[in-house]
């Protein structure tokens, strides 16, 4: 399947055929007035200089479908999620879940929704998981009998079972995101929008809850999940499909192996103990690789490199094929995504936008 | 409006509060210590101001009481709303709660409940320690004071849905509750009769909703007026309560449309 790249001023559609989608954003657009200067206030008191937080955005995500929204701080990912969350009034264009309006059927659309944008502030700290649970449940308005059950489960889905009598102030930042995702979950939602899931976790503690909500979420749940990150490798590992937005703009749209190999680029790292290794020399000699950079990790004197290996993962397998045998002493070799600036810079030059 | 959802966020707040153990049973303490000097002191006043207060009551420490007592509801009407929408809004709490399908109604109602049943319970203490403390209290009248003091706080509540609108559109209360609460305290007859005011102040005090609010209370629990007797005050505060509280809610409204235009509901 071709990568589905934006034209100048032509919005990328990012769609998934032949499904029902669950969420459809078409033409949305929404602009809030631009920063002003002291001076330029004093000047033209009443002027409005509207910056577009989102523009032209049209989408559809379909059940079971994790997409990410990637891009840089400032590129409407966040707008776009409080507007399908109704709490953003849209300028134009329209956004339904289920076919309901977030504008004028919001009450509608919040039974259905989850959003996971507020950040673990947004707990009773001095209370424990389960009676913050109890607490949403009543909100969520689900029936008095079942709370007991349908708390026990969230808690026992996001492994939070054994806590759930602890003070949530007590919490690590993992186990509070953890407990977030919980309260998400309470309501049996069809769609889930989460913004930055893994902002708080170390890389260990991020992957293996990327694992966990795509088990859960998208592959048991069959939830439609919106992911707004600007983690690249997060967008790429997690989504089936990842939507590149920059200045409110959909710069690139796709699946996201394709859309990785196409905009990630072609750069791997190598842990070697002998970096200046002639068979690395004599690949880069022959034009299969090239060096971009080499640093020492300090620990046993392990070094760092990285290089360009065109034609991606099979040519890689290649290259690592020939350094094994050459006796390169080499204990991790894994691709490197590519800086989201770099990222984003393919994605505008190969949409020919400006 | 969502009575169970109103109950589980009053409840929550309730919970917070009462694990800062320490904090909790100091709140009670500083009860004492704001009855004990007032009752002092309106014995020294007693034989002075019982010729001014006498169409409100006979003894001055219960005409403080009443005052004192209605001053922690009006407190809390004025402040609450502002404040819970000011804290939600900068923790982001209030973001979780609005992509819930509760009303806003109820979510406001549960996020000051607490606040007014805190204040309510430090209002029927300190009349209780009032009565304790030899106050003569016409208990029959018991109806005609709730009433009065419920529409007293919608008076007092609906001018805090202006200070809560303004939070969610401006960020500031622009010192409303703190001004009102200020003019009430000293035109509003918590101290002395509104009768002692000079003629420039009288017609104000008038316009606010302590004055009728107080007077009609004291004169139901001080004097044993029955219902007939403080009508017009009870009339002439209802309809202060029902301008208040239109206004503020259409003001609460518009705030809310707004920043969900402005795109700064969720953001402080």
């Amino acid at each position: 399947m071709a990568v589905d790249l934006a034209r100048l001023n032509v919005p990328v559609a990012a769609t998934v055929p032949n499904e029902m989608p669950v969420v459809r954003v078409t033409d949305l657009w929404k602009e809030f007035p631009a920063a002003r200067s002291l001076a330029d206030l004093l000047r033209h008191p009443f002027g409005r200089r509207p910056s577009p937080a989102v523009a032209d955005v049209s989408l559809d995500v379909c059940a079971g479908e994790f997409v990410g929204l990637l891009g840089p701080n400032g590129a409407g990912k966040t707008t776009l999620l409080k507007i399908l969350a109704t709490l953003i009034t849209p300028d134009r264009g329209t956004v339904t879940i289920a076919g309901h309006d977030v504008v004028t059927a919001a009450r509608s659309v919040r039974q259905i929704i989850a959003p996971v944008l507020a950040n673990e502030r947004s707990l009773y700290w001095r209370l424990s998981a389960r009676e913050n649970l109890e607490l949403f449940a009543a909100l969520l308005r689900l029936p008095v009998h079942d709370v007991p059950r349908r708390v026990g489960e969230a808690l026992d889905v996001v492994g939070l079972s054994d806590a759930g009598r602890k003070m949530v102030g007590q919490f690590s930042a993992g186990m509070m995101q953890r407990l977030l995702v919980a309260r998400a979950l309470l309501g049996s939602p069809r769609v889930l929008l989460l913004d930055e899931p893994t902002r708080s976790l170390d890389p260990a503690a991020a992957r293996a809850f990327r694992a966990f909500l795509r088990e859960e979420l998208a592959t048991r749940r069959g939830c439609a999940v919106l992911v707004a990150t600007h983690r690249t490798e997060e967008a790429f590992e997690l989504c089936d499909r990842v939507v590149v937005l920059n200045r409110g703009r959909v710069v690139a749209a796709g699946p996201a192996r394709e859309l990785g190999e196409a905009l990630t680029g072609t750069r791997y790292s190598v842990y070697t103990l002998e970096p200046n290794h002639h068979a690395l020399e004599e690949v880069v000699a022959s034009a299969d690789a090239r060096r971009v950079a080499a640093t020492c990790e300090g620990v046993g004197r392990w070094w760092r490199l990285e290089v360009e290996i065109d034609g991606g993962d099979a040519s890689a397998r290649v290259v690592l094929s020939t350094l094994i045998k050459a006796g390169m002493p080499i204990a991790r070799f894994e691709r490197v995504a590519a800086p989201l600036g770099e990222l984003i810079d393919r994605a505008i030059a190969r949409a020919g936008l400006p | 409006m969502s009575l169970r959802a109103a109950l589980a966020l009053t409840q929550a707040s309730w919970r917070t509060a009462k694990s800062y153990r320490f904090s909790f049973v100091l709140s009670f303490v500083s009860l004492a210590v704001t009855i004990v000097p007032v009752y002092f002191v309106a014995n020294a006043l007693q034989q002075f101001m019982a010729p001014v207060i006498s169409s409100e009551g006979r003894d001055y420490f219960g005409f403080v009481l009443i005052g004192t007592a209605m001053l922690t509801l009006v407190s809390a009407a004025l402040s609450s709303f502002a404040s819970a929408v000011s804290g939600g809004l900068s923790s982001g709490f209030f973001e979780a709660l609005l992509v819930t399908p509760t009303s806003l109604g109820s979510l406001l109602a549960g996020q000051t409940g607490y606040a007014f049943a805190w204040a309510a319970a430090r209002a029927i203490l300190l009349v209780a320690a009032g009565a304790f403390l030899g106050v003569d209290l016409h208990w029959l009248r018991l109806p005609e004071a709730m009433l009065v003091t419920t529409v007293l706080v919608f008076a007092y509540a609906g001018v805090g849905l202006i200070a809560a609108a303004l939070v969610v559109s401006f960020r500031t209360n622009a010192a409303i509750p703190q001004g009102v609460l200020l003019i009430s305290t000293l035109l509003g007859g918590v101290y002395f009769p509104t009768s002692v005011l000079p003629p420039v102040a009288a017609p104000v005090a008038e316009w606010l909703p302590l004055t009728p609010g107080l007077r009609a209370l004291r004169r139901a629990l001080l004097l044993g007026y029955p219902l007939s007797a403080i009508n017009g005050d009870l009339l002439q505060l209802a309809g202060l309560a029902l301008g208040s509280v239109v206004v503020g809610a259409v003001s609460l409204r518009f705030a809310f449309r707004y920043a969900k235009n402005a795109g700064s509901l969720s953001q402080y």
